[in-house]
């Protein structure tokens, strides 16, 4: 019994990273309609950017997480200054996505070119483990549960209670009535770039002490893309389900397989487009239309 | 008129004494090779990792190759010729380790060729360095290469087939009677999995887990919880060296308290270096430690720290030592024609490595002892020596 806890705890937490990720892809989704693939690059330079503050700057806690997410905003305005803004009136659809596909590679050779290529070691934020009979979880995953819950009743509060995020909302689903209504596009649209960057950033520097800071760690944007799709296309809260429903098979289907154990989670990630196309959560595209 | 067919003689005449004159160097060169055995550098070639996640293991392959270099040409070179080392990067993939190694066998003059790729990957390439005709010497372990019989391949470190039982000998000394088995599921690790799991039944052991993971996973945490709950009393974990990092750090952090064994690649500097403090307290039947005994061993690190100010691992001395296993080929040979080194490489014997003494015993690996270690202070400290 103590172990499928522990398997349920692990899950979570790692359900609570791909969240975040696939809550900053589907605000960039519903805000400006594009799949940004480079939200796993942004989750990696979460990782770095920590781990140059806080090991290679050596700065206390707090200050690191105000710099972080100054960094993080700045990173995400900027990214979107250069790869949105510039090709959003393009007549082909697939250009900005393709733009997103670049600037994947380009963040990845960038943290080559500062940290370099080897793997580079975040220490614990919370070292330790909790002991309760036979159990034992690690505090570090219980804070990234902690953290993760934060960061997604903040999301849901932002949009669904604050004004500012509601004149986000309001902008994403109609810019042109949102424009006379004084309402600037430009502002909002760089206002949910730069969530988007935080959410991946702070989920990047979560995982860090866990594995070791490298540029590989982009690739867990795939299991963020197939929680958003799982949970349904476009809906923030079907994403953060869907994703902790991945972290959860992920951790107990390591009873069943160990080598393949990704493979099980895209598996299942078929088997649910097949029996319910549209997701848990998402419209079918007959009733959208 | 004929100031038109004079100049065309005169052109004409100019080539030809071109030609001559070029033709003539060629066969005063020649002459000079063979009457003072020339200034032509013998030519050996490095496949290691320079790019990518995993370039430091081929930062310290190329340091090893580098102070060998420096050493023998400092005393002369081998048949009075300097040595030049030709590498090539091997990436992070396959598909680019294969492209780097026929690049070397390809490259003109390159007479005989270390690597310290991956089993998996010189698997890929054995069957083109028969067609080259150009001895592989390769730092990997899988026994399975050894039983494929090829000619031109040389293994430079005892296989796993030697080493497993070493290893579950080592583990039934510190307590374990029921172990769980960790390992990567490439044929390196898979291969010596299978080794320790048949000596540990073969032992009167029992194995309570055994878990294989994907080359490219990093989270433990799930397989770790799995064994504590599994009632095993001890771990032994196969690994390349990036992973085992990672398993050490993710071990430390679950406090699991058990003890734990782990391949070569755990006693690796890099490994070490990566875990830090989590790597204290593992032990590890390791191909090298800076505590080596041996005179040539001792000399080797002395030289190591000196030229590069840092420890050697792993990677430095395999390099370090195959390039002595071809340069004395080579000297045996008296020529660098690949097919006559590999026939030299067959009769190393008695050779004395900086991590271990090369004896051809009938199979190619050449290695015959390894070392157990226990992880201190982020150094391997020796406990014991093993012979083949």
């Amino acid at each position: 019994m103590g172990m499928y806890l522990q398997l349920l705890v692990i899950g979570l937490s790692m359900g609570m990273i791909y969240a975040m990720i696939a809550m900053g892809i589907v605000l960039l989704i519903r805000a400006v309609g594009v799949l940004n693939f480079a939200q796993g690059e942004l989750f990696m330079m979460g990782a770095y950017v920590t781990f140059a503050l806080s090991v290679q700057l050596s700065m206390p806690l707090w200050a690191m997480l105000i710099v972080a997410l100054i960094i993080f905003c700045l990173f995400g305005a900027l990214f979107m200054f250069s790869v949105y803004w510039p090709l959003r009136k393009s007549t082909w659809s697939a250009t900005i996505i393709i733009s997103t596909l670049g600037a994947s590679t380009v963040i990845k050779e960038i943290a080559k070119i500062i940290w370099g290529s080897v793997p580079v070691v975040q220490p614990p934020i919370i070292k330790g483990v909790l002991e309760l009979g036979t159990v034992r979880l690690e505090y570090q995953y219980l804070f990234i549960i902690g953290i993760g819950l934060l960061l997604i009743v903040g999301t849901f509060l932002l949009f669904d209670k604050l004004y500012i995020g509601r004149v986000m909302q309001a902008a994403a689903q109609d810019k042109y009535s949102a424009e006379l209504l004084g309402i600037s596009t430009v502002v909002t649209t760089m206002l949910t770039y730069m969530i988007s960057a935080s959410l991946a950033g702070i989920g990047g520097w979560l995982v860090s002490p866990l594995f070791l800071v490298s540029t590989s760690l982009g690739s867990f944007m795939l299991k963020g893309f197939a929680g958003m799709v799982i949970g349904g296309l476009g809906d923030v809260k079907g994403a953060v389900l869907g994703s902790l429903l991945i972290g959860v098979i992920e951790s107990f289907s390591t009873l069943f397989t160990t080598t393949y154990k990704d493979a099980v989670v895209f598996l299942v990630l078929i088997i649910v487009l097949i029996v319910r196309p549209q997701g848990f959560f998402g419209q079918k595209i007959s009733e959208k239309a | 008129m004929s100031k038109k067919l004079m100049t065309v003689l005169s052109l004409l005449l100019a080539c030809v004494m071109l030609l001559a004159a070029c033709g003539g160097t060629t066969t005063e060169e020649t002459e000079g090779s063979e009457a003072s055995g020339s200034d032509d550098p013998i030519r050996i070639g490095v496949v290691t990792t320079l790019s990518g996640s995993n370039s430091g293991h081929g930062e310290y392959c190329k340091e090893g190759a580098e102070l060998w270099k420096e050493q023998v040409n400092a005393n002369g070179g081998i048949l009075g010729r300097p040595v030049e080392i030709v590498y090539e990067d091997n990436g992070e993939t396959d598909q680019s380790y294969v492209n780097a190694m026929v690049k070397a066998l390809s490259s003109d003059d390159v007479c005989a060729i270390f690597s310290n790729g991956y089993s998996s990957q010189v698997a890929l390439v054995c069957p083109e360095v028969e067609n080259y005709e150009i001895p592989l010497i390769a730092g990997c372990s899988s026994h399975a290469l050894i039983e494929s019989g090829y000619e031109y391949f040389w293994m430079l470190r005892l296989t796993d087939q030697y080493v497993s039982p070493a290893m579950v000998n080592a583990c039934a000394d510190l307590g374990m009677t029921n172990p769980a088995i960790l390992h990567v599921s490439d044929s390196y690790g898979q291969g010596m999995a299978d080794y320790v799991e048949k000596a540990l039944l073969d032992k009167g052991m029992t194995v309570a887990l055994k878990i294989s993971v994907s080359e490219d996973e990093s989270q433990f945490t799930p397989y770790l919880t799995q064994i504590a709950n599994s009632g095993a009393d001890g771990l032994i974990a196969i690994n390349h060296q990036d992973q085992a990092a990672v398993v050490m750090m993710q071990v430390d952090a679950l406090g699991l308290d058990m003890p734990l064994m782990g391949c070569s690649q755990y006693a690796s500097a890099l490994a070490m270096d990566t875990a830090g403090e989590a790597a204290n307290g593992w032990y590890s039947l390791a191909d090298w430690t800076c505590e080596v005994d041996t005179e040539e061993g001792k000399a080797f690190v002395e030289a190591y720290r000196a030229a590069y100010n840092r420890d050697p691992d792993m990677q430095s001395v395999c390099a370090y030592d195959a390039m002595q296993v071809i340069g004395a080929a080579i000297e045996r040979a008296g020529t660098d024609d690949p097919k006559a080194i590999n026939a030299e490489i067959e009769k190393t014997n008695g050779l004395k490595g900086a991590m271990t003494t090369y004896t051809f015993n009938g199979d190619h690996s050449l290695g015959t002892t390894i070392f157990m270690v226990q992880t201190e202070n982020l150094s391997g400290k020796l406990t014991g020596i093993v012979n083949r």
